[in-house]
């Protein structure tokens, strides 16, 4: 295969994603355009950035190879994280959107009223930013590796660079552009390969066994069930807890825009799982003799040269690969900038200069662990990440949100024994192997009892603590309250406008003002003013 | 405010695009720099008023088992679909394009499911949102 198109389509997505965050940059002029894209970011643009950022190496390059390795199992992945997303819909994005918080920790910071519950969260949140990171890089090393046959170390370097480099020039407003550019792109570059295979296998009939390519133990019928339910139920949950999801509702102007954000996003990444899983089918009928561990998640890059001889098979190949590290820069990204924001906001005073010191160092973090481990199966190295999450950062996340006695030190204790049990389980796996007997399904899959765990532990504690935090009425009220309709809004938004161009001056000159001054006009007018306004009529009329 | 120390200038840029907007002005912050200790979400009125907790709560309840009544459905689809692939051998025989049948629907046919449920729960918790700002004018 002739090495220099993958470099080129390489150099492009380069190329272009530097161009579309400097043009960012240029439009980059506040501080709270680096943290949230300034709330201007239209439904499409912002569903395809918040698609162009999940999906990751781990499906595009991942689910493919699991696929080929262990079968239907691995369709699981998708559909876990596809459904993630389904949960997100329903318990979380509306109200983290009225919430006024940019990243977890400022959620749970302003719904606790607790500066220790605040820092715990903030460490949760790089463990499981960094933990996402590191199968991105991986997926880059191999890739680049196989198509190039350039050294492993090359590739995560380059990645780590690109990325740090361009969140540390934008922010989120370039983020946005270049990752619904991203978006796109990986769509583009799976599905059109499989029209292209579907075009070749079509014309000659496949004359495959389906016995043996698609073995009945190897398809649904094979499934455990304890396995499969823990792992489903820490994929849907687990979305709840990833640092770089809350953030991106921020970009929707009101609660009900984040919610259809949110729909649009699930139609986005469906169909890319979709084409993503039939890649993997195409892969056990067509090249089963790349069903290696290790070797199985570069079959996505490797099959257009197979099945398509000549320069079209090289071109695709190239499209493949210029998909691929959109995946790896885009879910990174987005990553950096939420780990950025927590560490910048609780290190240092949060102003752009350290939010771009704050990228520089959450990036080299995970790179040094990339160049120190050898990567495992991609799609279940994400997936462990959904399962620690889910334990850790979901119960608490959830219940600040629906449950009003929900207290500093029932968080705590939930977060400290959702994390511990879910890392103990998860280092004990691999340590003890089958010689945990009947356990090993336990630690191997532990989503199911640390994710209730850590439920029970919060709730227990909370009703035992009796000190609620003093606004929790007032933080309620603010999260489900809906926004008014514009027509009406705008009677009530006269009065508060005085307030809120003040208020923007000062939003614009320290990250920790634009939360609480634009989102004090914006979210809480919406929620008080309507019953004020109707309560002042009555009286009026009495 | 946050911010009571800052210095404002008013009227402050407008930061959406609009032609021939205002020169953007730099507003510095007099506050000594420190690591965040307060809640930034503080901001607000102090009290809210019975009859704000009462719509709160009533509008949470209603939100909560919408979501739970939607949850609970997925779930009982997913387990259905599932049981249905995976303990139906028969359907194994049937295949196209050389895919058995429970491969396809497990490639497939969950996320037409996750969809309509992502649909209809919007729709619905819209309504619900519709109803009782109703109910707040009415009163």
């Amino acid at each position: 295969m002739n090495p220099l198109l993958p470099i080129a389509a390489i150099a492009l997505v380069l190329v272009v994603t530097s161009v579309i965050g400097v043009y960012g940059l240029r439009i980059s002029r506040t501080t709270s355009d680096f943290f949230v894209a300034s709330r201007t970011v239209r439904p499409i643009w912002n569903a395809s950035a918040i698609s162009g950022e999940y999906l990751s190496a781990g499906t595009f390059l991942g689910l493919s190879g699991l696929v080929l390795l262990s079968g239907s199992d691995a369709f699981w992945f998708p559909i876990g994280y596809a459904a993630g997303y389904l949960l997100v819909l329903m318990f979380v994005a509306a109200p983290l959107r009225r919430s006024g918080a940019y990243t977890i920790p400022d959620f749970i910071h302003a719904r606790l009223d607790s500066v220790v519950a605040r820092r715990i969260t903030s460490v949760l949140v790089l463990v499981i930013g960094w933990l996402y990171i590191v199968p991105q890089l991986h997926g880059a090393a191999l890739a680049l590796n196989v198509v190039a046959d350039i050294p492993p170390w090359v590739g995560a370097v380059t990645v780590a660079v690109v990325v740090s480099g361009s969140v540390a020039a934008g922010g989120m407003r370039s983020i946005t552009f270049v990752q619904g550019f991203q978006f796109w792109l990986k769509f583009a570059a799976l599905a059109v390969p499989v029209v292209f295979f579907a075009i070749t296998l079509g014309a000659h009939e496949p004359a495959i066994d389906p016995s043996l390519v698609f073995p009945p133990e190897r398809g649904p019928s094979g499934l455990d069930t304890y396995t499969t339910a823990s792992l489903l139920v820490a994929l849907l949950l687990g979305t709840i807890g990833l640092p770089h999801v809350l953030v991106r509702f921020y970009t929707s102007p009101t609660g009900s825009s984040a919610r259809w954000t949110t729909v649009i996003v699930i139609v986005m990444i469906s169909a890319f799982y979709m084409v993503s899983g039939t890649v993997g089918l195409i892969a056990r009928a067509t090249a089963p003799d790349l069903a290696q561990p290790g070797i199985a998640d570069t079959v996505a890059l490797l099959l257009p040269s197979r099945l398509i001889p000549g320069m079209a098979g090289d071109l695709l190949t190239a499209l493949v690969i210029a998909g691929a590290l959109a995946a790896f820069l885009g879910t990174s990204s987005g990553l950096v900038v939420s780990l950025s924001s927590t560490v910048s906001q609780d290190l240092f005073r949060g102003t752009v200069r350290s939010f771009r010191w704050a990228a520089v160092f959450t990036t080299a973090v995970p790179l040094v662990v990339a160049l120190a481990t050898v990567p495992q199966g991609l799609v279940t190295s994400v997936g462990t990440v959904f399962v620690f999450a889910a334990s850790a950062l979901s119960p608490v996340i959830v219940l600040g949100i629906w449950w009003r006695r929900l207290t500093a030190r029932g968080a705590i204790a939930g977060m400290l024994v959702g994390s511990v049990l879910c890392s103990g389980a998860l280092f004990a796996s691999p340590l003890l192997g089958t010689g945990a007997g009947p356990a090993a399904a336990l630690l191997a899959q532990p989503g199911a009892w640390t994710i209730a765990a850590a439920a029970i532990t919060t709730i227990v504690v909370s009703l035992l603590d009796r000190r609620a935090p003093l606004n929790t009425e007032r933080m309620l009220s603010r999260l489900h309250s809906p926004e008014l309709p514009r027509g009406r809004a705008a009677a009530s938004a006269d009065r508060a406008a005085a307030t809120r161009r003040g208020a923007d001056a000062v939003a614009d000159q320290r990250v920790s003002s634009p939360v609480s001054t634009s989102a004090t006009s914006a979210g809480v007018s919406r929620s008080g003013r309507a019953i004020h306004h109707v309560m002042a009529l009555t009286m009026s009329a009495a | 405010m946050s911010d009571p120390d800052a210095t404002r200038t008013a009227p402050a840029a407008d930061r959406r695009h609009r032609p021939g907007r205002p020169a953007r002005e730099r507003v510095t912050s007099v506050d000594r720099p420190a690591p965040r200790t307060e809640p930034l979400a503080r901001a607000g009125r102090a009290h809210v008023s019975e009859a704000e907790t009462l719509f709160t709560r009533s509008l949470m309840r209603a939100q909560g088992r919408l979501a739970l009544v939607f949850v609970v459905s997925f779930v009982l689809a997913v387990v259905l679909v599932t049981f249905v692939i995976s303990g139906i051998p028969s359907l194994h025989d049937q295949s196209i394009a050389g895919v058995p049948l429970p491969w396809l629907i497990q490639a497939y046919g969950y996320y037409p499911i996750i969809i309509v449920f992502a649909v209809a729960y919007t729709v619905a918790a819209m309504r619900t949102e519709r109803r009782f700002r109703a109910l707040v004018e009415h009163e």
